[in-house]
């Protein structure tokens, strides 16, 4: 019962983020200094793709009218046309999701684990010259511009030691099927993967250390050490689950600043995903794209956040609204 | 402030910070040469003409690198400082007015929070043109709900302080309370987050410029990585400096808001103090016949504090009968705690035992100050909640919150009788609550559910699950309403005698005792200054401590009189102790009391007091 | 004689809300009563305990006396006018007259200010004398309270033990010189040592200055010590009301009677019956019909569960409001 009013009212407040998010849009277009339906259409745009946007968005009738026409536009998932490949803009990133959620996927699972993982150990040794190193490592680590590790990468892995390939997900002249193809894949994650762990595992190594220490000095702990619990039980059994709860909310709340080091990783490396469709599509001021681009990353995180949210409250019986 | 200087971390970011600044501010009248000018051979490596190297173009890479703090430095506390001012000014007022205001606003806030910060930069950058205004504008936009969300919780939390709430019961008004009570106290935290935040502005301006919408006009880091990226074979050293420089600014402001989270939350503090402990010793286990069920022999703790080390329990020594009952009273900080959880060896990071000899039912458990080990097993885990259990203050967090009552006690049913199942744990467990006057059906409730009353029962329940011999119950009905207090003593008091338990019951209240324990024992400073039966130290204490400590307890019965105060306040354990502890706040101290240790003088059967006029004191 | 305070019918409800989410879809709005039309009258100069547990609703009705909180219903008089709805330069006006002591010393003092402006402050809102004339009525102050201004006035809070702290909140309140001073647990979180020492301060205080004090306690033997009248509350109702020793002595409402008995003897072998109360206390947002304490009640019968209780008078200045009062006080205890 309580759960299920949770999870209606949670849902109930995505529908404020995704109005936001699309009012913002259309008040920049506004804004925006140049004719409106240029920034719709994409500069270049022919006069009839021109004068079906103008006509489409109601571009000469009165403000309000043209909020109401695009939040109904957009709400039906019509992003129109890039001006490019003349494709729909959905169309056209969802057909790139794959690559991205296999970049992001893999290198969010990976940091996650080996985050936590060395976050729980240190946690154990607070104080620990240890422990000192290991957060000034994980401070620095989410320091670096992830762009630019990604370039040291090339250079050490590919320039200077060629084993490891850096531009692309597969090999033009490599196998299209079987599991030659998903090595070859797996070959050309190494780097871009590597990169985008690297900049964010030590956050998680920063959350989990916090968090575990701070259970470790709770009450309930020194109750089940009294008991006569092993210390290993202690640990995982009681400390951890109580400890990962803030790293759930953490990784909803983060998920902005994953797609950023993707999109800046996917251009490094030339990764077929969205990040390189965004970068392309700024390179040819490609408008539609863009604000596509926008929109989906914008409800991604939202949903991303919902999700973490009923994760969360599944895990904590404390929550409620 | 001297205190938040001496952490290393926080020295050498600052140090990279100021140079950073000096750097940026005196970049026009530095000896370096025009980042723009075109002037030397271009792809030449760092030499002695040229520290790091010249670009494509043969513009200087040092120079290049100079100017570029600027912007960067320019984007940070710019973009950093507007998204502090909106949040702090929103956040307070949200957090202060409460009601829909808040309602409103927190929402917007999260809803903000939610759009990704990079991609409407993007979009901005992409519809607006490539300025460093819009980007700047463009970052503070997008991370001010950051700062308004602290500042909105830091408010929560000030405005139901007393102090709060102390200048407005004065009259003062809103604005006079937000400008000089709330504001000040909660900006910490805003000031930390905004190093951060700094740090975030710089790494987005960089990737910005790395895609190539930086300002076209400007020199900066993101887009010197962004031209070296085409020359990477042929001049690494393009793209190398500039991400290195990029990297030391960065991880210098995280660095920087990390050291000040920690040096301005001394919870943070804490945990990473530790105090060092003994080593096992190992022993043969030699019974022996009739013997206390528990024997305390000059038992010694301390606390190691950042300042100093706390000898929280400081030679105790008694014993107790099997079937027993002792009532340890002291006031908060006399380490009576402490002692408690060194008897269970179950201690904070910071404490460690440090001297004495504890035996359970004569089996050694501490042997001068380590913990005994009789066939490599610590004997203390033998006896652990099988013979030797305890009831902890009702502490919301005393049990855990995210697990349900019942799964608590079944596991901690199982883990001493594994071999017992579920289904004798239940039944075990079913009874128990009908003993302790729990419904059954409230078993499978989480503790949040429960009132303080139902928490404490449930602790008591868990303590008796394996009828241990000796339970320590710690405190535990404070925080409880007085009529469930009455009412939680007197079932502790009625279980002792049912099932023969010996008790240990550490409380600060003189009255409790006075109705549960058959001796007493008053500690002060880590000592124990009277051990006597309760009725004799009623009747005839002999300290002058325990003497003002009842002196000082109004009554509900009896005439009413006029209540003794003790001066001063209580001692603090630490450092070189010189004569007795209670001399300072003493109506008796003499000039022996002040200079030598006090004698332990036995005035009577079963009565001792740690005082140099034991006998006169009366 | 005009009564210091008058309150009649006097209340506080809180409307408790499901989050703006749930209240907008009209999701389970209940109501909290925390004080629920109390008469409460104090001369100038008496000291007047209000007694009872968490929920009771004491530390509410001390908020509504200092105006920190709006009264939802009854009236409230302060010297004979209207204080209810005051609000501006009235209500500012008034807090001159009456100050309150807080429970916590802890968090009662803004850790970023030295303890002379703390205790300055409140003339500084009122625009009282000029600094230095401020200064020194505030060192005047501390010096009442037995804290040296030489030792104490430049200190911080940080540096300052409970005992100290809540001092320098007695002197904050007096320096105002107000009729009423409204004390809400001053000492329970004082180590039991130092507690005998404010409370006698505030005693000596009390016949020095004429200020009258409402003190709430959960404590009744601190109340018999400190107060000439007690009024004893239950769920935001005052159930039983008279001079200290006497209520205590004769008490005519169970539920005083059972608070009598909980409080634990200091001497050895007077070992008191307990009797087994059903439960814990209920809570105020589900008030019990009839009575409200008969759930808990050990003498209830149907009349109880059905017919709220009438305020029975017990002699001059002593009700108490339970159908069997003149029963209850009869007995030697509440022994069934």
């Amino acid at each position: 019962m309580r759960l299920r009013r949770y999870v209606l009212l949670r849902v109930l407040q995505f529908v404020p983020v995704t109005f936001v998010v699309i009012v913002l849009n259309f008040l920049l277009i506004h804004l925006a200094p140049g004719d409106i339906s240029l920034l719709l259409a994409g500069e270049n745009a022919d006069p009839a793709y021109l004068a079906l946007v103008r006509e489409k968005f109601g571009l000469d009738k009165p403000f309000l009218e043209q909020l109401w026409r695009y939040l109904i536009q957009i709400g039906s998932g019509d992003l129109g046309l890039s001006f490019r490949s003349r494709q729909p803009v959905l169309d056209e990133i969802l057909e790139k999701v794959p690559a991205t959620l296999l970049l992001v996927g893999t290198s969010l699972t990976l940091s996650v684990a080996i985050g936590t993982w060395i976050g729980t150990w240190i946690a154990r040794r607070p104080g620990s010259t240890l422990d000192s190193a290991v957060s000034f490592a994980a401070v620095a680590l989410f320091s670096v511009p992830v762009f630019w590790f990604g370039l040291m990468l090339i250079l050490l892995f590919t320039v200077e030691i060629p084993i490891l390939p850096a531009m692309g997900m597969t090999s033009l002249d490599g196998p299209r099927s079987g599991p030659g193809y998903i090595l070859d894949i797996a070959r050309h994650m190494v780097l871009p993967v590597a990169a985008l762990m690297t900049v964010s595992v030590g956050q998680y190594v920063r959350l989990a250390r916090t968090s575990v220490a701070d259970v470790l000095g709770e009450h309930f702990i020194t109750t089940v050490r009294a008991i006569g619990f092993p210390e290993r039980t202690v640990l995982h059994h009681y400390a951890l689950r109580n400890a990962l709860l803030p790293v759930v909310t953490v990784l909803g709340l983060q998920l902005g600043l994953v797609l950023t080091g993707a999109v800046l990783t996917e251009t490094v490396f030339s990764w077929p995903g969205l990040g390189r469709m965004i970068y392309e599509a700024i390179l040819a001021r490609d408008t539609p794209v863009i604000m596509g681009a926008f929109i989906v990353m914008s409800l991604t995180v939202a949903l991303a956040s919902l999700i973490t949210d009923l994760v969360y409250a599944a895990l904590d019986p404390r929550v409620a609204l | 402030m001297r205190q938040v200087l001496r952490r290393p971390a926080i020295a050498l970011s600052a140090c990279v910070l100021a140079f950073a600044l000096a750097v940026a501010l005196a970049a026009p009248w530095l000896p370096l040469p025009d980042p723009t000018a075109m002037a030397a051979s271009p792809y030449e490596p760092p030499g002695a003409q040229h520290l790091l190297g010249t670009d494509n173009f043969g513009r200087d890479i040092l120079s290049r690198l100079v100017w570029g703090t600027r912007l960067a430095l320019m984007v940070a506390i710019v973009s950093s400082l507007i998204s502090s001012l909106l949040g702090i000014v929103l956040g307070s007022l949200s957090g202060y007015f409460g009601g829909w205001v808040d309602g409103i606003a927190s929402r917007t806030f999260d809803v903000f929070l939610l759009i990704p910060t990079f991609f409407l930069v993007l979009l901005i950058v992409a519809l607006f043109g490539s300025g460093i205004q819009y980007t700047m504008l463009a970052i503070a936009l997008t991370t001010w709900p950051r700062s308004a969300r602290i500042m909105r919780s830091q408010v929560l939390t000030l405005k139901s302080r007393v102090y709060v709430q102390a200048a407005l019961s004065a009259g003062a008004s809103h604005s006079r309370v937000l400008a000089r009570h709330i504001v000040p106290n909660g900006l910490a935290p805003i000031v930390t987050d905004g190093t951060i935040l700094m740090g975030l502005a710089i790494l987005t301006e960089a990737g910005l410029s790395f895609l190539g919408l930086g300002d076209q006009n400007a020199t900066s880091w993101g887009r010197m990585i962004f031209e070296g990226q085409r020359h990477l074979r042929l001049a690494p050293w393009m793209s190398i400096f500039p991400g290195l420089a990029l990297l030391i600014l960065v991880a210098a402001l995280n660095l920087l808001g990390d050291g000040l989270n920690q040096a301005l939350n001394p919870q943070l503090q804490r945990q990473s103090l530790r105090a060092k402990r003994h080593e096992p010793v190992d022993r043969v286990h030699a019974p022996q016949a009739a013997v206390p069920i528990l024997d305390v022999r000059d038992l010694r703790m301390e606390y190691r504090l950042e300042a100093a080390t706390i000898r929280a329990v400081d030679g105790v020594s008694f014993s107790l009968s099997a079937g027993g009952s002792l009532g340890i009273v002291g006031e908060s900080g006399c380490g009576k705690s402490s002692m408690g959880a060194a008897l269970l060896q179950v201690m904070a990071p910071n404490a460690a035992i440090t001297g004495g000899d504890v035996a359970f039912a004569g089996r050694p458990m501490l042997a001068d100050g380590r913990p005994v080990r009789i066939d490599g097993v610590e004997a203390i885990r033998a006896i652990r909640w099988t013979r030797l259990s305890t009831i902890f203050q009702s502490a919301i967090n005393a049990l855990n919150p995210v697990m349900n009552v019942q799964q608590q006690l079944i596991e901690a049913y199982l883990l001493h009788r594994p071999e017992a199942g579920r289904a004798a744990a239940l039944a075990r467990i079913g009874d128990l609550f009908d003993v302790i006057g729990i419904p059954r059906r409230r078993m499978a409730s989480y503790p949040h559910e429960l009132s303080g009353g139902m928490r404490q029962r449930v602790m008591i329940a868990l303590s008796l699950l394996h009828e241990p011999e000796l339970v320590i119950a710690d405190e535990p009905t404070t925080a409880l309403d007085v009529l469930i207090q009455d009412q939680i003593l007197g079932e502790i008091d009625a279980l002792r005698r049912r099932l023969g338990l010996a008790l240990i019951l550490i409380t600060h209240d003189m009255g409790i005792v006075a109705e549960s324990c058959e001796r007493v024992a008053v500690m002060y400073a880590g000592e124990i200054v009277e051990l006597a039966p309760t009725e004799r130290i009623f009747e005839r204490p002999g300290h002058p401590y325990t003497q003002a400590l009842i002196a000082s307890l109004p009554t509900v019965s009896g005439p009413r009189r006029v209540l003794s105060a003790l001066p001063g306040e209580p001692f603090v354990p630490a450092g070189d102790i010189v004569g007795c502890r209670f001399a300072p706040r003493c109506r008796m101290a003499a000039d022996i009391c002040r200079s030598t240790v006090p004698p332990r003088v036995k005035t009577g059967e079963g009565h001792e007091v740690l005082c140099h006029f034991a006998e006169a004191a009366r | 004689m005009t009564p210091l305070i008058e309150a009649r019918a006097l209340s506080k409800h809180y409307a408790l809300g499901r989050g703006w989410l749930g209240s907008l879809l009209g999701i389970g709005t209940e109501t909290l009563r925390a004080v629920d039309g109390i008469d409460l009258i104090m001369k100038p100069g008496e000291i007047l305990a209000l007694v009872g547990e968490s929920g009771s609703g004491k530390t509410t009705t001390g908020k509504l006396i200092t105006r920190q909180e709006q009264p939802s219903g009854g009236t409230l008089r302060f010297d004979g006018s209207d204080i209810a709805d005051l609000s501006g330069a009235a209500l500012k006006a008034y807090r001159r007259r009456v100050q309150m002591i807080f429970q916590n010393p802890f968090e009662s003092l803004d850790p970023r200010h030295r303890v002379i402006h703390t205790v300055a402050e409140p003339l500084a809102i009122h625009g009282i004398g000029n600094a230095r004339e401020r200064r020194d009525r505030a060192e005047a102050a501390l010096a009442r309270v037995e804290l040296p201004p030489a030792r104490f006035a430049e200190r911080y809070p940080a540096d300052l033990s409970g005992g100290q702290l809540q001092r320098v909140s007695i002197a904050r309140a007096l320096v105002l010189e107000p009729k009423l001073i409204v004390a809400d647990e001053p000492v329970s979180m004082l180590d039991v040592s130092v507690r005998s020492g404010v409370m006698n301060l505030m005693l000596a205080l009390r016949d020095r200055t004429e200020v009258a004090y409402l003190y709430i306690t959960h404590d009744l033997a601190v109340a018999r010590y400190m107060s000439g009248r007690i009024a004893v509350m239950y769920l935001g109702a005052i159930v039983e009301e008279g001079p200290t020793e006497d209520l205590i002595a004769r008490a005519g409402h169970p539920y005083t009677q059972l608070l009598v008995a909980a409080v634990p003897e200091h001497r050895p072998g007077a070992r008191r019956r307990r009797i087994r109360l059903a439960g814990d206390a209920a809570s105020v947002q589900v008030l019990p019909s009839g009575c409200r304490f008969h759930p808990r009640c050990p003498l209830a019968t149907d009349l109880c569960k059905t017919t709220a209780p009438p305020k029975v008078s017990l002699g001059a200045d002593r009700w108490s409001a339970c159908h069997y009062a003149g029963d209850v006080v009869a007995r030697e205890a509440l022994t069934p």
